[in-house]
């Protein structure tokens, strides 16, 4: 749910919810970037023959 | 006689209340579905297994679900006493338990620095309600973990380690948007800060009085990536005091010979020894030298305050090296102690409420207290009275070099401020059982006990 249910006794506050939202989309964004740079950088060494 | 716990009135399920001096922790029938969950899934004994949740007992229940006896912490301290590293610390606490409550399918539905407290020297997790059943993948939690850990500490941080006092003003943490504005510029260079205090700002205020929003999940993946970044942002925090060597701070600031400084290391074990303490306090304790000497006399937990954060951090740093678990370094101003705050005053208590030392040690104090803060010594007689069975205490004359540094920059208005009176007004409420002068100095070392008590 996005907004507080009525059960929750803690507001979350709104605008905290969306930030958490497009912060996990950001931050997912640069997890999966970096994997794959590393993956990246890992078939280079082994194309040059350094691995 | 059972009394309900002034702090706990803001989770509907449940409560903590005192009876005969134990504590009880209600759990009411709203609860019961994440409590079995909690207790069935495996988090609860892999939080108490790894020491990072205190551990409770059920009991014969009376109203409610269950009816649970926690651990009892020895002495309950909160975050604007903390320094830097030690709200640090439990901040990745708080990080850590939730990444592991993932992973049983739970989340915290709070974050609240209060949920925290120091035990045996580490932080431990104190509320066992703080768990529920994950749902959307977004945390509750989140908006309170940045007023009250993310801002705190990047403002310790980056602007001044003395702005923690924020958190003492407001009792809900600090509000992101003002972190955000006091927080130098260059932060938001930083991708954890950029985002957790400057943006969520923005949005907070973007959204202030949004109503209405469509439903939405994270995955888990998503909500991972969030509670990864905010550890790293957390531990990329760093706050060393300026201009302090940390190896040499104590040396720098005491003048005893080395026979004098060994003199009064044996007269403080000495004394500590002969009164059998179960609970010290150890006035304006600096980096904790002589607490270390009395909690290990006398085998139990000290208090050690002292109300320079640059003490206090070492202090801490200090026992965590030591994997020592009987000292409790905390900030504190003697000449403004912890008030009570939040609601009525009574939600978060005034140390004096907390507990109290049945020894109290003071050393190196007095003639702060009465030549920088014009304290008559009347008064200090009074406090110490008021608040300790027993008391080690050192009397720093106006001759030593030390208190003669007080004076170099004022009018000496302190004619009373002498040896005889000191005696004077301390017999009032003590009666003083042993005396030594100090090897190699001017100042004299007192066991006193208390008349009345």
């Amino acid at each position: 749910m996005f907004l507080p249910s009525m059960f929750r006794y803690l507001d979350p506050g709104t605008g905290s919810m969306i930030l958490q939202f497009l912060a996990g989309i950001i931050l997912t964004g640069i997890l999966i970037l970096k994997t794959y740079f590393k993956k990246i950088k890992k078939k280079i060494k082994q194309v040059l023959g350094i691995l | 006689m059972s009394s309900r716990e002034p702090s706990s009135f803001r989770d509907p399920d449940g409560h903590i209340f005192w009876d005969n001096g134990d504590i009880y922790r209600q759990v009411n029938e709203s609860y019961r579905k994440d409590y079995e969950h909690l207790m069935e899934s495996g988090l609860y004994d892999e939080l108490v297994r790894k020491d990072l949740m205190v551990e409770h007992t059920e009991q014969e229940s009376g109203d409610g679900f269950k009816l649970l006896e926690p651990e009892k912490i020895d002495f309950i301290s909160y975050p604007y006493e903390w320094s830097f590293s030690q709200l640090k610390d439990a901040a990745l606490l708080t990080l850590r338990i939730q990444k592991i409550a993932a992973k049983h399918g739970m989340t915290l539905k709070d974050a609240s620095a209060y949920n925290v407290q120091f035990q045996d020297g580490k932080p431990v997790f104190i509320d066992t309600l703080s768990f529920e059943k994950k749902d959307s993948g977004l945390w509750n939690g989140y908006r309170q973990f940045c007023k009250r850990f993310l801002a705190p500490l990047s403002l310790m941080a980056y602007t001044d380690e003395r702005l923690s006092s924020m958190m003492q003003t407001d009792v809900d943490g600090i509000p992101v948007d003002l972190a955000s504005k006091l927080l130098p510029k260059r932060t938001k260079l930083r991708l954890g800060l950029l985002i957790h205090i400057h943006l969520h700002a923005r949005f907070q205020d973007r959204h202030a009085d949004t109503e209405e929003s469509e439903e939405r999940e994270i995955s888990e993946l998503m909500a991972e990536s969030i509670v990864k970044n905010l550890e790293t942002t957390v531990e990329k925090l760093k706050w060393s005091p300026e201009g302090t060597e940390w190896s040499d701070y104590y040396e720098r600031t005491h003048n005893y010979t080395e026979e004098g400084f060994e003199h009064k290391e044996k007269l403080v074990e000495e004394y500590t020894s002969k009164t059998s303490p179960e609970k010290i306090w150890d006035f304006g304790a600096n980096t904790g030298h002589f607490s270390r000497i009395a909690a290990d006399t006398a085998d139990t937990l000290t208090v050690s305050f002292d109300i320079d954060p640059a003490a206090v951090e070492q202090n801490y740093r200090k026992l965590r090296d030591e994997n020592r678990e009987n000292i409790l370094p905390l900030t504190q101003d003697l000449t403004n102690p912890s008030p009570g705050i939040g609601w009525r005053n009574t939600e978060r208590k005034k140390i004096a409420d907390r507990s109290s030392p049945d020894l109290g040690i003071a050393l190196a104090l007095v003639h702060h207290l009465a030549i920088s803060n014009n304290l008559p010594l009347q008064k200090i007689a009074e406090f110490f009275g008021d608040n300790c069975e027993k008391l080690i205490i050192e009397f720093v004359p106006k001759e030593d070099s030390n208190a003669q540094r007080l004076l170099a920059s004022r009018e000496d208005i302190f004619d009373e401020y002498r040896r005889e009176n000191f005696e004077e007004e301390f017999k009032e409420y003590f009666n003083i059982s042993e005396k030594e002068k100090i090897k190699d100095s001017k100042r004299t070392l007192y066991l006193m006990r208390s008349r009345q008590k």
